[in-house]
């Protein structure tokens, strides 16, 4: 036992001492912490550059020309002169393009929109500027019908709906979103996968390295292999979650101070807007995404923080940490015996696909299973212990039944000793065996020496 | 009591026979030959000594004990695919590997401290292993193998990767570690160095012993009887000076001196040789040819 201590100590200081490892565990959560901040910043601030449109107006009334209202985004300059002229004099460094409105020359009662820019326009311009002339066709339309327009406005209201799930026990029902649910679901298992195939792939550098160095003989002489390779996956483990609390660790604390930044100036603006809400709001509901004030962006973002509150993260961590142990244990020790059987570096793909394959499969499967989680593919790919790593961390958050759980964690901790069992008979020989070209027929031979 | 006993040891893998009942007895402070052609079977046998596999029958005792894993700090093995972690720092490593044969931190510490002073390695503590020369590697090598005192050293080809000065450091070790009672188990093709160093040899040719004893009982046994004799006078006088006893086997003139070898056959002695040339010609050299380890080995090997 001292003596794999040895190993793993060996293992995991080599490794966390390499300036990889520093650089990627600092970078890391900037990274995710970016990613993060990037998410909040997309779903609450919209485009603010502001595209100057031109706008000719040929219809008989010009109404368009007259009613457009510029937004933030898209500003309207009604110009009088023809279109050909206004083509001519288009200017390039004041407008972003030119709308040309008319009478279709074939049927009178059809409008031709047509905009001409310098560039290739965006998508998003093209259908601002189509719900701006939507909204002037739609009330002309009213009009014309004999329809007050403000008294539908008045009747329209939009409707959003909040989630709970029943507790028993006469718990509180718990708010959950969907978003959130998903958004753990596929970040717990795409950082499973990830770990599973960075620190497995080192599992097998690792071993490839003592081999082609030659120095696995003279270890062997002073440790059992089971114990090395042991030692080996132990300490990479370490690394692994070394790694993975740091990063936890510090995306927490990049996310806050991001957050912070971000809501701390809008938070005075949050919080007229609510006492404005109170008192109008004849339905109750406590629902911030549904005014079309400023406001409401902050109150977005604190609303996504929000909902990942009211997950059990207690639960949810502790079967990541599981998962992710157990997940790596099943996989290092294939990724081991794969690493003493081959001699050369071009054999690496070949034997090394056949374990990839489950992994990638539980990885395309995992995102299909997050809009269906208790579905057939899920039930199965969550207990099947090659993909449950993966499957079962997208699932748990969506509460799957407790006897899928158990028999999961059952099948996999079974599958990993057997694993491990067949791994270190791989192993054991394949290591001192230099100079042979392996084939998977050999490598079953090995299991019965 | 030998330290060593190898009794009637069997190995197969697959279809392979590695190992075919080998029995050799290794005496505590000797310097034991371990010869063979490549795919003899030697590596075989030196795995299983090191307890690296198993033998599938027989059994080795070290100082009349089946061998178990407390045995593993008495042994040093340096074995032919040797190396170490090149991205390792030197003085770590070695540490390390200390520590892999069950020595307390301070010890290892102490004993390193002598060993890289001795071999001038005092400078190359915190150097990666990548950057040390071929040679140097192989003395910190040499070092980790026998850092922890053991009381047998099993070396497979230990002098490759040395330039002549270091390989005669490495023998100066080997000797005085061979004086202080340490028994070693020289597994090497360089006939040279068993001439040099070995105590008693053991030759294994396909999976089995073909020749086992100490070097003075081997070479009496590969004796040849074959006399040189350089001496002024007729050839023809000393051809009809032999009698039925012997035979002649080459007489030539060489640089103004005449050389002849003759065999003994059956009970004949030297000294009768002596007597019935002595008469005739002049005797300027009388030497038994003796076989080098080189023809012993080639000639065992051809036999069996």
């Amino acid at each position: 036992m001292e003596k794999i201590w040895l190993i793993i100590q060996r293992e995991y200081i080599t490794r966390v001492r390499k300036k990889s490892f520093i650089l990627l565990t600092l970078l890391g959560p900037l990274l995710m912490g970016g990613l993060f901040a990037g998410v909040i910043y997309m779903q609450t601030h919209s485009d603010k550059t502001i595209s100057n449109i031109q706008v000719v107006d040929e219809t008989p009334y010009a109404e368009y020309a007259r009613t457009l209202k510029s937004s933030e985004s898209v500003k309207y300059f009604a110009d009088t002169a023809s279109f050909a002229n206004a083509r001519e004099k288009f200017n390039k460094v004041n407008f972003y393009g030119l709308l040309h409105i008319y009478q279709s020359a074939e049927n009178k009662d059809s409008t031709v929109f047509q905009l001409y820019t310098e560039k290739l326009v965006s998508l998003g311009t093209v259908s601002r500027i189509e719900d701006d002339i939507q909204k002037i066709y739609d009330e002309q339309q009213l009009v014309k019908n004999n329809i007050d327009p403000l008294l539908l406005k008045s009747l329209h209201k939009s409707i959003s709906i909040s989630t709970k799930t029943l507790q028993g026990d006469g718990k509180d029902d718990s708010e959950v979103s969907a978003g959130a649910a998903a958004a753990i679901a596929f970040g717990g298992g795409i950082l499973i996968y990830m770990f599973i195939l960075i620190y497995g792939a080192q599992v097998m550098r690792g071993v490839m390295e003592e081999k082609s160095s030659r120095i696995v003989e003279v270890i062997m002489s002073s440790v059992k292999p089971f114990q090395l390779m042991m030692g080996k996956i132990i300490g990479i483990a370490l690394v692994a979650l070394t790694q993975f609390v740091l990063w936890a660790l510090l995306t927490m604390l990049v996310s806050t101070v991001v957050t912070s930044l971000m809501t701390d100036k809008e938070a005075m603006a949050q919080q007229m807007v609510q006492s404005q809400n109170s008192d109008g709001n004849q339905t109750g509901m406590a629902n911030p995404g549904m005014n079309m004030q400023p406001g409401g962006n902050a109150n977005q973002s604190l609303q996504i923080i929000e909902q990942f509150k009211s997950f059990n993260f207690g639960k949810i961590i502790g079967l990541f940490i599981f998962y992710f142990l157990f997940g790596y244990l099943l996989y290092a020790s294939m990724f081991a015996a794969v690493g003493a059987a081959i001699d050369a570096e071009t054999d690496v793909q070949q034997f090394m696909l056949p374990i990839t394959i489950p992994l990638i499969f539980a990885y395309i499967a995992a995102a299909s299973i997050i809009s269906n989680p208790d579905s057939a593919l899920g039930l199965w790919c969550s207990i099947i212990p090659f993909t449950s790593p993966i499957v079962m961390m997208v699932r748990v958050p969506y509460d799957p039944p407790m006897w899928q759980m158990l028999l999961s964690i059952f099948l996999l901790i079974i599958t990993f000793i057997t694993f491990t069992w067949i791994g270190a008979k791989i192993y054991r020989t394949g290591i001192l065996m230099y100079g042979k070209k392996v084939t998977w027929k050999e490598m079953y031979k090995w299991l019965r020496y | 009591m030998s330290l060593l006993s190898i009794q009637h040891v069997s190995k197969t893998y697959a279809a392979h026979c590695a190992l075919d009942d080998v029995s050799l007895e290794i005496e505590q402070g000797s310097v034991f030959g371990l010869l063979g052609p490549n795919g003899a079977g030697k590596t075989s046998l030196i795995r299983i000594v090191n307890q690296i596999t198993a033998p599938d029958t027989g059994q080795v005792l070290m100082d009349g004990q089946k061998l178990n894993p407390s045995h593993i700090s008495q042994i040093g093995y340096l074995p032919e695919e040797r190396g170490l972690y090149k991205k390792m720092e030197v003085g770590e490593q070695a540490l390390y590997m200390a520590r892999l044969k069950g020595m307390s931190r301070s010890d290892a510490m102490t004993e390193l401290r002598y060993w890289f002073e001795k071999f001038e390695l005092k400078g190359w503590w915190k150097k990666k292993i990548e950057e040390l020369s071929k040679g140097m590697a192989q003395k910190v090598q040499f070092i980790t193998t026998v850092i922890h005192k053991p009381r047998l050293l099993i070396l497979d080809e230990p002098f490759t990767g040395f330039d002549p000065i270091n390989a005669n450091l490495i023998k100066d070790e080997l000797l005085e570690m061979k004086s202080k009672g340490v028994s070693i188990v020289l597994s090497t093709h360089r006939m040279e160095s068993v001439e040099e160093l070995c105590t008693h040899i053991a030759l294994i040719n396909k999976s089995k012993v073909v020749l086992n004893g100490s070097v003075k009982e081997v070479r009496k046994d590969f004796k040849s009887n074959i006399y040189e004799i350089h001496y002024a006078g007729n050839n023809i006088s000393l051809a009809n000076s032999l009698w039925a006893g012997f035979e002649l086997i080459s007489n030539v003139k060489h640089d103004d001196e005449n050389i002849a070898t003759v065999k003994l056959i059956d009970d004949a002695t030297p000294n009768q040789l002596l007597h019935a040339l002595i008469d005739n010609i002049e005797i300027h050299l009388f030497r038994e040819v003796t076989p080098t380890m080189s023809d012993i080995f080639i000639k065992a090997v051809n036999n069996s």
